[in-house]
């Protein structure tokens, strides 16, 4: 099996407004770059220098226009997600892929621990585990229980990140993509899901990510990848502070 | 064998009108028309074709006269497509045409195998008849026959798509438009079809009233994993519905994919004016 969980090679996507007079924009052009198993590959660079459309190449919300992004999974099948099939994509996605976005797309009229639980339920699990393992999250992520029961749309914009990052860890993904997964949250919070992706990273998750900040990076990127303009100008290695991961609070 | 997919469809086409030599050249999103301006025929639609696995949904999003609901017509079999063909999982095991099913088997394949719940309740339902009765009406169908086991059906369906209990022996031309949804909801899920087909269903209710058709159509899928086809003109109930979605305009499929991609990354021009109206 390969050693990496994730092989990227000459992905590239562009833009063609129609409704901008055909205006064509280089969202990612030939990024390459390999992600060992369990480990956090951190993406920097300024804001539109493509991070975020890297990650949605990955996750195929956005349809790459080249190259190949060869994910094998724990059990050694090899999918190419710029150009596996829909139906697979969907399978992925389900059993495999994980992705925070920025902002929770919230599901109307469905409550916060039901938001994080559905995943699970989709998998196929009992409504009664799936709800369990989401308070479990939501507490971990010390989002106040008398918020559990409520509509995510009530949430402030750093709860809301809390499960949004909850409803994708519950299905324990095996590659997880994050894009500023904590930029509404104050230094505790951010301190609080740092540790739970550090532990996943230490369970065997994979993860590619954006912070919007150096330190959160620091302690979990074992490889950064700086970006501007579309172009991946770097990959180096960085030195993880080991002290960290794995630590427990209690 | 077993298909993988609950429903195929292969070069799906629907003509109205004899047709020329100009109908492809003069239809489509790129004459911008679905009738042929030399033999005023309409191509409703032309060349539709994709898998349906089971427990998922494909959306189908377009203008009116973009060929979406005549999709879901010739599927139901309540018109004849000029073009291409269908297969069902459940009908000869997905090896026969459903188009070539003969006038027995096309009343077993819409009374059992398929449900279309249509945008106007008035059409899937007799208004004038009760809801347990309606209900009753599709079981017969399929010949049940306990007056019994009709009745607890009935009760069952019409409290899963919450019309009141009470509301069981009243004729639906008494009730509210959203509850007429659900009632005509519960009669096309009576025979546990295998896929099921909704056309506009929320098109014309109040907002607040969508939104409880909205959750029932979600819960029918989290928790019957039953396959569908759901047509709208609104991105937004086919965001909440459908992992896949194509982009009908004139007659023709523009694009398809996932739907979070065709929303966030729409290719075709005619998508992307569609995501830009959204907001």
């Amino acid at each position: 099996m390969s050693a990496h969980a994730l092989d990227v090679l000459g992905l590239s996507k562009r833009f063609t407004l129609h409704i901008r007079g055909g205006l064509v924009i280089e969202g990612l052009q030939s990024a390459t770059f390999q992600v060992r198993r369990g480990e956090f590959t951190g993406l920097v660079g300024r804001s539109g220098s493509g991070k975020s459309t890297l990650l949605k190449c990955l996750f195929r919300t956005y349809l790459p226009d080249g190259g190949s992004a060869l994910f094998t999974t724990s059990e050694g099948t090899t999918f190419d997600l710029a150009s596996t099939g829909e139906h697979e994509m969907l399978a992925l996605r389900r059993q495999a892929l994980g992705y925070v976005s920025q902002a929770l797309r919230v599901i109307p009229r469905v409550t916060v621990e039901r938001t994080v639980a559905s995943p699970l339920v989709a998998r196929g699990a009992s409504a009664d585990v799936a709800l369990r393992e989401a308070r479990l999250l939501l507490s971990r992520l010390n989002l106040n229980e008398s918020l559990w029961d409520s509509y995510p749309s009530l949430l402030s914009g750093g709860e809301q990140q809390r499960v949004n990052v909850a409803r994708a860890l519950i299905r324990e993904p095996e590659l997880l993509l994050l894009d500023e997964p904590t930029s509404a949250l104050d230094a505790g919070n951010q301190g609080a899901v740092v540790e739970l992706l550090s532990e996943r990273l230490a369970a065997g998750t994979t993860m590619v990510g954006a912070f919007h900040d150096a330190p959160s990076l620091r302690r979990l990127a074992s490889q950064v990848i700086r970006l501007d303009g579309g172009n991946v100008t770097s990959v180096e290695s960085s030195e993880r502070e080991l002290a960290f991961a794995g630590g427990t609070r209690d | 064998m077993n298909s993988p997919w609950v429903l195929r469809v292969d070069g799906l086409g629907k003509r109205y009108g004899r047709g020329c030599g100009l109908c492809s050249k003069n239809t489509g999103p790129l004459a911008g028309a679905n009738s042929c301006a030399n033999c005023g025929s309409i191509l409703a639609c032309t060349n539709v074709s994709f898998d349906l696995l089971p427990g998922e949904t494909l959306g189908i999003v377009g203008e009116s006269g973009s060929g979406k609901s005549t999709v879901l017509r010739c599927l139901f079999l309540d018109e004849e497509p000029t073009w291409g063909s269908a297969y069902l999982s459940g009908f000869h095991r997905g090896e026969r045409d459903i188009f070539t099913a003969s006038p027995p088997e096309r009343r077993e394949l819409r009374a059992a195998t398929m449900g279309l719940a249509y945008q106007n309740p008035g059409a899937g339902l007799n208004l004038h008849i009760t809801a347990g009765g309606n209900i009753a009406e599709r079981l017969l169908n399929v010949r049940v026959r306990s007056v019994a086991e009709i009745r607890d059906r009935a009760g069952y369906l019409l409290r899963r798509t919450e019309v009141p209990h009470d509301r069981m022996d009243d004729i639906p031309a008494h009730f509210s438009g959203g509850m007429q949804q659900r009632v005509q909801l519960a009669k096309v899920m009576a025979n546990n079809p295998s896929v099921l087909l909704l056309d506009e269903l929320t098109t014309g209710l109040d907002v607040s009233v969508q939104a409880g058709v909205l959750d029932l159509v979600r819960e029918l899928q989290e928790q019957l994993h039953i396959a569908m086809v759901v047509v709208s003109h609104d991105l937004g109930v086919i965001r909440l519905l459908a992992g896949r979605t194509m982009v009908m305009k004139d007659g023709q499929v523009v694009e398809s994919g996932l739907t979070d991609q065709v929303l966030e990354d729409p290719h075709h021009p005619y998508t992307q004016l569609l995501v830009a109206s959204m907001t």
